[in-house]
């Protein structure tokens, strides 16, 4: 209840901010409206700006803002809404060009006036090549890292350049004040992300872990594990993960999220399941022990302490088994004997991370798991092929609606086995999936 | 469920964001306000019926087809009310403004480089303002007339010569 109550008012309370600049253009004094299109236009860009600015808070991972929904929510909200500030400010230029197409001309006028115009379409030619390097990450190559500088100095750019604009082009910005309101939103913003590059770090570096282990597990996948270095560790309900920095500054921007495997009960030794997949993580395995980790978390919200239920149902493909893995090891150290269901599927019976361990825990806990495999060894007695609805009715227990579903795969397992379950009558309120696509 | 019940939040979102902007430019166009402009003391001079409002001030979107206006005030209209807006009192502010140009150092031939040339914020005039030069020499010299005639008439208005299209030209080929 507290979570939904608190959820609400950040809400609200983002509404608020992102509407505020219509209240202000509204205060007196206030300039004699125009056409409706160009109050349009005027409108659709202040709350563009403020969108824009907005975004900076998002994506600081302030944990209070972003535990009543989970950050993956966050982030995705962050990618859908961004778009749509590029779509306001795009409709704010098109409507103003459109209104006065001789403005267009006052960019090669020797004269002056060219300032406003300038500032205004270098913003948005910023937040074009920003969405751009966002949605063309993986085809364009461009690493991680480069992506994360790109993203963060191209929004900055955009955000200063489009203050700029406002602050020159001067309609609904006097007397100063108001100018002085929008400058100092435009620092706050750029503030946070100051906090989360710089500040964040220096918090960091007061809480450093150490790496204790690199162990290679099956299918190119490895076992990380930190240990805390002068504090207590780090408590996390299990299926949460953490931002991860490996190496002696926190200050890199080679950060990326892993999940826990390990219990959430042993908060002295984290451990974390990572497969070789990209830049970073292909050479995870020649990690150095003893050198120093940093920590941002935990995140996310798939987890069994946030939704109790009767029992579970677990669905995992591949890596997916990673957060899955630490809520029945979470279940087994707090000796909860509440009925588990895990479907785990991959391809190959050779390739299961963490195949080993399922088989202990299925002894220690109510677990039942149905491997599936789609290239099976000759012998193989067992489920072959995708998670479908076929082998989910095969499977699930009859008591579903008692049952919380958790499922952690690949983007395209999760969409089929969400659209599965709901055939089979399990309530979307009763299944849990963490998409993470952070580009 | 928390994909389902955030995209639904987030297009909720962004349609009360756009739905706001589209209330906003209701109240503030013309939709919701009464048109009113009637033309400067000069204007009925000029030989316009100060009474008769010309159709060429009222927001784009009006039904009525334009009527013909006083050539300062049409070229207001279609140039300047974009951002000075479009009622008595932007008009006249402006005016006045202008007036005050025209008695600073620089006199007509300043405001006639301003409309030609544009100018950047200054600490002095503390907004960018863009250059007008594609309007002919006869439209700035019109649309200085109109808003002379707002200022303070004891002070201008007869007691000045009035700023002519081959002014605007000489300013323009540089003299």
């Amino acid at each position: 209840m507290i979570r939904v109550l608190s959820g609400l008012f950040w809400l609200a309370l983002y509404l608020a901010v992102v509407l505020s600049p219509l209240l202000l253009m509204l205060m007196p004094p206030t300039p004699a409206g125009r056409t409706f299109s160009t109050e349009l236009s005027a409108a659709l860009g202040f709350i563009g700006l403020a969108q824009m600015g907005l975004q900076f808070v998002l994506i600081a991972r302030f944990r209070p803002v972003t535990e009543p929904y989970g950050i993956d929510i966050i982030l995705q909200y962050h990618r859908q809404i961004g778009l749509a500030s590029l779509a306001l400010v795009s409709s704010h230029a098109v409507i103003a060009i459109a209104e006065r197409p001789a403005l267009l001309g006052s960019l090669w006028a020797p004269g002056g006036g060219r300032t406003a115009l300038l500032t205004g379409l270098a913003s948005i030619l910023a937040f074009v090549l920003l969405a751009g390097l966002s949605l063309g990450q993986r085809r364009l190559r461009l690493g991680y890292e480069a992506w994360r500088v790109s993203h963060a100095l191209l929004g900055l750019l955009m955000l200063g350049l489009a203050t700029a604009h406002v602050v020159h082009v001067g309609h609904y910005v006097s007397p100063g004040w108001k100018r002085l309101l929008w400058v100092a939103f435009a620092a706050l913003m750029a503030g946070v992300l100051a906090y989360l590059r710089l500040l964040q770090p220096l918090l960091q570096r007061s809480r450093p872990y150490r790496v204790v282990a690199v162990e290679p597990d099956r299918g190119r996948t490895w076992i990380l594990a930190v240990e805390p270095e002068g504090h207590p560790g780090m408590r996390f309900l299990p299926g949460q993960f953490a931002w991860i920095k490996l190496g002696n500054s926190a200050y890199t921007f080679q950060e990326h999220p892993f999940s826990f495997s390990s219990s959430a009960e042993v908060p002295a030794r984290l451990e974390f399941g990572i497969k070789e997949l990209g830049d970073f993580t292909a050479g995870i395995g020649e990690t150095r022990l003893e050198i120093r980790a940093y920590l941002d978390g935990p995140h996310g919200s798939m987890s069994i302490d946030r939704y109790p239920a009767a029992g579970y149902v677990f669905i995992a493909g591949g890596i997916g088994i990673t957060p899955i893995v630490s809520m029945l090891r979470t279940m087994a150290d707090r000796d909860d004997r509440r009925p588990a269901l895990l479907i785990y599927a991959d391809d190959a019976w050779e390739n299961m991370p963490v195949r080993d361990e399922i088989e202990a825990l299925a002894r220690r806990i109510a677990l039942d798991v149905v491997w599936v495999l789609e290239s099976p060894p000759e012998a193989w007695q067992g489920e072959t092929g995708w998670v479908t609805a076929g082998l989910l009715e095969r499977h699930l227990p009859d008591e579903r609606i008692q049952r919380h579903f958790f499922v952690c795969g690949p983007n395209p397992m999760i969409r089929s086995v969400e659209s599965s379950l709901h055939g089979l009558g399990v309530p979307s309120r009763l299944i849990e999936a963490e998409r993470f696509t952070l580009v | 469920m928390r994909y389902v019940v955030a995209n639904g939040v987030t297009a909720a979102i962004a349609a009360i964001l756009v739905v706001a902007a589209l209330l906003f430019a209701w109240a503030r166009s013309g939709a919701g306000r009464a048109p009113a402009a009637p033309g400067p003391p000069g204007a009925a001079a000029s030989g316009a019926p100060e009474s008769a409002e010309p159709a060429a001030l009222a927001p784009p979107e009006s039904a009525e087809p334009p009527a013909p206006g006083p050539p300062g005030r049409d070229v207001y209209s279609g140039e300047c009310a974009f951002c000075h807006g479009n009622g008595v009192e932007d008009r006249a502010t402006l005016g006045r403004m202008t007036d005050d140009l025209y008695r600073g150092e620089g006199g007509a031939a300043e405001l006639v480089d301003f409309l030609l040339e544009g100018f950047e914020a200054t600490p002095e005039r503390d907004l960018d303002h863009p250059p007008f030069e594609h309007l002919s020499d006869g439209q700035i010299a019109a649309l200085l007339e109109y808003l002379l005639a707002y200022g303070p008439a004891e002070e201008t208005a007869g007691a000045r010569p009035p700023i002519t299209a081959s002014d605007v030209a000489a300013r323009r080929q540089g003299d």
